[in-house]
């Protein structure tokens, strides 16, 4: 089964390379200017003067937008991983290629866990939902508990994906 | 009414202390175990590559530590991160800053 779908990609490699690359792209990139220049200030502001209900409303208005542009980051996501497994199939790579499962780790310890509470908070705990609903205290509580993910999480996306980018380009041996 | 967020510097110590370990910690398990288990290549579990480890996970949590308190706006009002208050009442602008 394996070889005959190995049979059958190999001549595509770079082809399914170059919508693996694109997809990363979007993955990583898409949210890079709401976050740094949007979220990332309003959230500050507010945190500085929590008791001025126009800048809690701002951040509000930020956090339900930032929900909705997360969306193509989480698109792009599924088809990482459904282009990644065909690119392994194609290549016929192994373990004895150390940068490969180097990449493999960092993407099941740190992404994968990280991706689903992203996709629980910003589509399953979603604000604007949440606002419909009328839950004002929950509503308020999603805003936090989203705050507190992208602290905790804001490192790794930093550095993570630059030594991903490295490992897949460069391919060390080590 | 707008709860308090509950961001402390005792907080984000506890918090980047627990990601930097897990982050490294994790990543070089899956990463040892997986090359001795299908390539039967055990030279990973080493003493050399156990101090890399822990140099990396403190390397690491001084990152992590200086980047939550940079996004959370808690270490633009000194000389870093440890002159935020522990019960988070950070100095407040004279004016707000304005938005649109």
């Amino acid at each position: 089964m394996i070889e005959s779908l190995h049979t059958a990609l190999a001549p595509y490699y770079l082809q399914i390379k170059f919508v693996h690359l694109v997809f990363v792209s979007m993955w990583l990139w898409s949210t890079a200017v709401a976050f740094v220049y949007y979220v990332v200030p309003v959230m500050q502001n507010w945190r500085r003067n929590p008791q001025d209900t126009q800048l809690a409303a701002l951040r509000d208005w930020v956090f339900e937008r930032f929900d909705q542009g997360v969306a193509l980051e989480h698109t792009a996501f599924p088809m990482i991983i459904v282009t990644g497994l065909l690119l392994l199939i194609a290549g016929g790579w192994t373990s004895e290629s150390s940068w490969l499962v180097l990449k493999l780790a960092i993407f099941v310890a740190i992404f994968l866990p990280l991706e689903i509470c992203d996709y629980y908070i910003s589509h399953l705990s979603n604000k604007r939902l949440i606002r419909d609903s009328g839950d004002e205290t929950g509503y308020q509580q999603a805003v936090l508990t989203h705050w507190w993910f992208f602290l905790l999480t804001t490192p790794a996306i930093v550095l993570f994906p630059l030594l991903i980018f490295y490992l897949a380009i460069v391919k060390p041996v080590f | 009414m707008i709860p308090e967020f509950s961001g402390t510097r005792q907080k984000y110590i506890r918090l980047s202390a627990w990601m930097s370990a897990y982050s490294i910690a994790s990543v070089y398990l899956l990463f040892a175990l997986t090359k001795y288990l299908t390539a039967a290549d055990s030279s990973y579990f080493s003493w050399t590559a156990l101090g890399l480890v822990c140099m990396l996970i403190i390397a690491y949590f001084f990152v992590h530590l200086y980047v939550m308190s940079h996004y959370d706006g808690t270490n633009r009002s000194g000389s870093g991160w440890s002159n935020v208050a522990t019960s988070v009442k950070l100095p407040q602008r004279k004016r707000p800053r304005k938005f649109g």
